[in-house]
């Protein structure tokens, strides 16, 4: 019975486009994934509440029962280490507008935490997809980009407004990797160097990538182009953009990580060791990295990230060790550092997340959405 | 060229003036330069008077120890002389210079004047009115000068305007309070959380809002909860003084959430406004994390639900991470007013107003008390000429009696111990002022009535009469005053915590464990002398006096008690007498590093009695070893050091001392390795192994000690002269040398238990000798 279960989640799984992990894992505070593990997920970003890092997916596959044309959204949470890629850069999930499509691993959500995303309208629950905690989201570009997949163009028909592609280089494991009819219109950009061009100005043969979002067609996995980037110094400009958006944010809000362990003393302070979350743009590293011996700032942090008033709600400490990792596993850049405090706050214990801050940033006041303002605002 | 030798006629002024490698040294390496025939520099030395009594010679001396400590003399290219050569002569001219100082700080004239100390002047006026008077308070009076940690040497306490004025200050605040216009009521107060609540007061918080509304003794009552630390560590429940800006006195205290204790504390209190203080290190406050004080507090409970940008107080398994105190109430009540007090000012105040025949005679009686001595007639004159001059000038009989009395408390009769009569030239003491030498020797403070009666009788030098008054002397709860004082000025005590230790190299110091490492000492001294123990106690022990900070400080049990109690010791503990306490390893630190030297030569001047010469001057100070060196340890650093045959002369005696205790870092903690900051490679491991100076090798601080009390008649001796030192307030000579040296043989068969000694001392002609 239980292997006909198993069959059949399986074969529910397939038809949604999802794909089951080896270790079906549960994330725990303090404990990044397996590499590997996370449940992929693909669809259009419906719905977004940046500074609680959620939003909603109408996620691709129209099984079962109809679900592309019929279901209910796919309510999902970012992970605390959770990263979005955009344009082929680190993002934050703002940067991702409304009508992306993107891929993602998904996870069941940690112990004690279910009741996190609401629950379906009554009568939609045969819609429910358990896998609801995100490990990443990435845009079509920074997808296929990142696993080393491109697209060669193969003919554009303008009147009929379709574009034909065939995937190059390394094909991706998820994801569309074999030829493909995407609609095309007036609106799509189409990006070459730093300049918006026109439709006819792509040329059978060119290797490109792209953006997706929804196509009016109305039939499963039927989308349009909504960006297309015909050569190298396009793409390197728009990486290169979000990049620094999101360098600036960073530096505002500071880099998060979680609390490995933490020895506190009886007489003031203590040791707190924590890894920082990954992976981010290396320039934000080396800030910390270069300013080792002024110590960092650690604001107290909650799942999603935000804080309370971080530039206040911090204590500052001296780094006793620096230790960079390499292949470190999903979510966690490699860096882990020890730091010596002289006063502790409640939120450092093991398992907690902290922002933290490198003496290089100026202190800015964020806005009151992203803020934290009692027990029960968290 | 300057140095030079004397030899020739040095020889023949004194022929005991230098031994004879002294005498060769100068006649090899001096004399051709500054001698008869050559006087380079226009300095001889062989005319060079022997007399170091006389100051002028004495500083010429240390000129000449200078340039050879220094390494100027013997010049470069002159023949240079052996380290233990150089040694010798260094040694010699150094005691000499010693023994001269000695002489001329002892000199005593037909009538000698020893003022009291501040700390004697706060006890003698309590003695004699009742009065609780603050010496340390601001303002109060100027800290008296040391000669090696003894602040009681008649030489060194001068008198100068600025003391005069304090003292005038000090008697009218006195006097005032002795005898107020009105009297003064003992005022009652109550502070309390609010119903329902209770005050959290984490460390380095206060709450209580106390308020002494004049100065005396003061009752206070706390009910309270005292949690300990996960790791043990007491809350320390103190009362701040919010003028002073420290604490006046504090305990450790333990008691459970739910069942909360009364803690009564009576203390003199000086007036103003007060908290009660959780004393010990932890929490800070920097203006930005929300304070701990200011948070709705009912139980410990509630602290598992503060927001994650309050101060972290519970660990990951819920325990409280630091001391803490819940204060329910707290009460005073003072200043308080004991019958003895009071009882101590009958007789001095006139009981009808006006009545100036009894005016005189109770100023006399107060004179006679607060002179220590017999009062005549024409000592009151100009006192009641003051009085007579405040009514003429229209001033109440009140005030102007109480200026009578201030003349009195102002007199030189009262802040000076007056020895000897300026007619008559005396050679001891009389009754008088033995009482007040025996009295201010352990009790810090004026005779009482009974020791006053004993020499009122010309009865006290009898032995007999004199060895029941000193048994009394150490039966009375006074005699603390002496067993505080003593061992803090021997042991130079006063200077723990002069260099406050690094933070970031000891970040667990406090100053509660400060204040209790000079306690160990004090409470260990006082233990000795309780049970009457042997001085071998002082160098070896397998016991000692800990409270919890400092067995957590060694790494101990807690004691039960939250006061300081006596606990046994292992071996392996490496502690026992007095040279392994905190506070003495700590004093010869500079609060980063331990000073082996330093150690070297406090261990010279408290158990050999001993001072050995000083450094020349622009030493280099060590410095911390380059990061692209290997780490060294102070010793490797120090022996380097001292290969130079100036400084191995003197090194060679004094280091020996101080690295046996090597074991130990500048905070008194056991090592097996020195930590540093700075240099290459692993700490390196410490050696505390050396030779003594007569060639006894000793591999440790345990095996170290064990020499020492092989040398137990040694030290015995040298006990005895930092005890009539103390006793005496003058500085020994080499007149005393036999006396001091018969005092301690004498005590020998009794196995050199405190208390004969301190008896036989007093009883010693040394004692009763001006």
């Amino acid at each position: 019975m239980k292997l006909l279960c198993r069959i059949g989640l399986i074969a529910a799984l397939s038809s949604l486009g999802l794909t089951a992990s080896a270790a079906d894992h549960v994330p725990q505070p303090g404990q990044f994934p397996p590499p590997g593990s996370g449940h992929y997920l693909s669809g259009e970003i419906v719905q977004l509440d940046p500074a609680h890092r959620r939003g909603a997916l109408r996620i691709d596959g129209n099984e079962p029962h109809d679900r592309y044309q019929s279901g209910a959204l796919h309510s999902f949470a970012l992970l605390p280490y959770a990263m979005c890629w955009f344009n082929g850069a680190p993002a934050e999930l703002r940067d991702l507008p409304i009508g992306t499509h993107v891929h993602g691993y998904f996870f069941v959500p940690p112990a004690g935490e279910e009741k996190t995303l609401p629950p379906l309208p009554k009568g939609q629950e045969k819609y429910e997809i358990k896998y609801n905690h995100a490990l990443s989201l990435e845009d079509d570009f920074s997808f296929y980009q990142r696993r080393g997949q491109a697209w060669k163009v193969v003919s554009v028909d303008e009147a009929k407004g379709k574009i034909n592609v065939a995937p190059t280089g390394t094909m991706a494991k998820d994801g569309i990797n074999k030829p493909y009819t995407f609609d095309i219109d007036n609106v799509t950009r189409v990006w070459r160097g730093r300049t918006l061009v026109e439709l006819k100005d792509i040329a059978p043969e060119t290797t490109v990538q792209l953006n997706l979002t929804w196509s009016q067609g109305w039939r499963d996995k039927e989308f349009t182009v909504s960006d297309l980037w015909l050569d190298d110094a396009a793409r390197a400009a728009a990486t290169e953009l979000q990049r620094r958006r999101h360098v600036i944010f960073q530096r505002q809000r500071w880099l998060p990580g979680w609390i490995d362990a933490v020895e506190n003393f009886d007489f003031g302070g203590g040791l707190v060791t924590l890894t920082l979350f990954g992976p981010m743009d290396r320039s934000l590293y080396d800030d910390l990295k270069n300013s080792q011996d002024k110590g960092f700032g650690v604001a107290v942090a909650e799942k999603d990230l935000r804080t309370w008033f971080h530039r206040s709600d911090k204590k500052i400490g001296q780094v006793v060790e620096w230790k960079e990792t390499p292949n470190p596993p999903p979510g966690s850049s490699g860096i882990q550092v020890r730091m010596k405090f002289a006063e502790l706050l409640d939120g450092y214990r093991p398992g907690r997340i902290v922002r933290v801050k490198s003496d290089l940033w100026k202190f800015v006041t964020i806005p009151t959405e992203e803020r934290v303002k009692s027990l029960e605002d968290r | 060229m300057l140095v030079a030798c004397l030899v020739a006629d040095f020889a023949r002024s004194d022929a005991s003036a230098a031994d004879a490698p002294t005498k060769a040294f100068f006649a090899e390496h001096c004399i051709r330069c500054h001698g008869e025939k050559q006087q380079k520099g226009e300095f001889r030395v062989d005319k060079l008077p022997t007399d170091f009594n006389e100051i002028g010679n004495a500083q010429r001396w240390a000129e000449v120890l200078f340039r050879i400590n220094s390494g100027e003399m013997p010049p470069k290219k002159e023949p240079q002389p052996k380290a233990s050569e150089l040694g010798q002569v260094a040694d010699w001219i150094s005691t000499r210079i010693k023994e001269g100082e000695a002489a001329r700080m002892a000199k005593r004239s037909p009538v000698a004047h020893y003022r009291l100390s501040r700390e004697e002047y706060g006890h003698t006026v309590y003695d004699l009115l009742g009065v609780y008077f603050d010496v340390d308070a601001p303002g109060a009076f100027n800290e008296d000068p040391r000669w090696h940690g003894f602040e009681r040497i008649g030489s060194m306490l001068s008198l100068s305007p600025s003391h005069v004025d304090r003292y005038f200050k000090a008697a009218e605040t006195v006097l005032d309070r002795a005898f107020p216009e009105s009297p003064t009521k003992a005022s009652k107060g109550r502070s309390e959380a609010p119903t329902g609540s209770r005050w959290l007061i984490a460390p380095g918080h206060r709450r209580g809002n106390l308020r002494a509304t004049a100065p005396g003794l003061y009752r206070i009552r706390v009910q309270l909860s005292a949690i300990p630390s996960f790791k043990g560590r007491l809350p320390h429940l103190a009362v701040w003084h919010h003028g002073l800006k420290r604490s006046i006195i504090g305990q450790d205290v333990q008691a459970p959430e739910d069942k909360p204790t009364v803690v009564e504390i009576e203390t003199f209190l000086p007036e103003g406004g007060l908290d009660l203080l959780n004393e010990t290190p932890g929490m800070l406050s920097d203006g930005q994390t929300p304070n701990i004080s200011a948070m709705p507090f009912s139980s410990l409970a509630d602290l598992k639900n503060v927001t994650p940008k309050s101060y972290k107080l519970l660990d990951e398994q819920g325990r409280s991470i630091f001391p803490l105190l819940i204060v329910d109430w707290v009460e005073w009540e003072g200043p308080i007013l004991t019958e003895a007090d009071q009882k101590k000012r009958d007789g001095f105040f006139p009981s009808k107003p006006g009545d100036l025949v009894d005016a005189r005679e109770c100023l006399k009686r107060f004179a006679a008390r607060a002179w220590r001595r017999p009062v005549v007639d024409a000592d009151l004159e100009r006192f009641m000429k003051v009085i007579a001059g405040e009514l003429a000038a229209g001033e109440k009989f009140r005030s102007a009696y109480l200026a009578g009395m201030v003349g009195v408390l102002t007199a030189k009769n009262f802040y000076y111990l007056e020895e000897g009569s300026a007619k008559q030239r005396r050679d001891q003491v009389n009754d008088w002022e033995l009482a007040s030498r025996l009295s201010y020797f352990l009790w810090g403070s004026l005779p009482d009535a009974e020791l006053s009666d004993a020499a009122q009788a010309g009865k006290l030098h009898e032995p007999s009469l004199l060895r029941a008054q000193v048994a009394r002397l150490f039966a009375d709860p006074k005699i603390k005053r002496f067993t505080d004082a003593f061992p803090k000025q021997w042991l130079q005590l006063h200077k723990v915590g002069v260099f406050p230790p690094d933070p970031e190299l000891y970040p667990d110091y406090d100053k509660w464990l400060e204040k209790s490492m000079v306690l160990e000492s004090v409470s260990y001294f006082t233990e000795v002398f309780t049970r009457n123990l042997s001085l071998r106690e002082f160098l070896s022990s397998d016991w000692t006096m800990l409270n919890s900070r400092l067995a957590m400080h060694y790494q101990l049990p807690p004691p039960k008690a939250s006061s300081f109690e006596r606990v046994a010791l292992r071996p392996d503990d490496h502690r026992g007498g007095l040279l392994t306490h905190a506070g003495v390893l700590m004093l010869t630190s500079d609060g980063t590093r331990h000073r082996p030297v330093h150690r070297g030569v406090w261990i010279s001047e408290a158990v050999f009695a001993k001072t050995p010469p000083p450094p020349p001057p622009n030493v280099e100070p060590l410095e911390p070893t380059p990061n692209n060196k290997p780490k060294a340890t102070i010793r490797q650093q120090l022996e380097a050091h001292s290969t130079h045959a100036n400084c191995a002369a003197c090194h060679q005696r004094i280091d020996p001392l101080g690295f046996a205790f090597d074991n130990f870092d500048a905070i008194g903690r056991w090592r097996t390795e020195e930590a540093m900051k700075s240099g290459q490679g692993a700490n390196p491991p410490v050696n505390a192994s050396g030779k003594l100076p007569d060639g006894r090798a000793y591999d440790g601080p345990d095996a170290f000690k064990q020499l020492l009390v092989q040398d137990l008649d040694h030290f015995a001796e040298a006990f005895v002269e930092q005890l009539a030192t103390f006793a005496l307030r003058r500085a020994m000579t080499t007149d005393d040398a036999a006396a001091l040296k018969a005092i301690a043989r004498d005590c020998k068969a009794e196995g050199y238990r405190l208390k004969p000694v301190i008896e036989r001392l007093v009883l010693s002609d040394l004692f009763q000798k001006r």
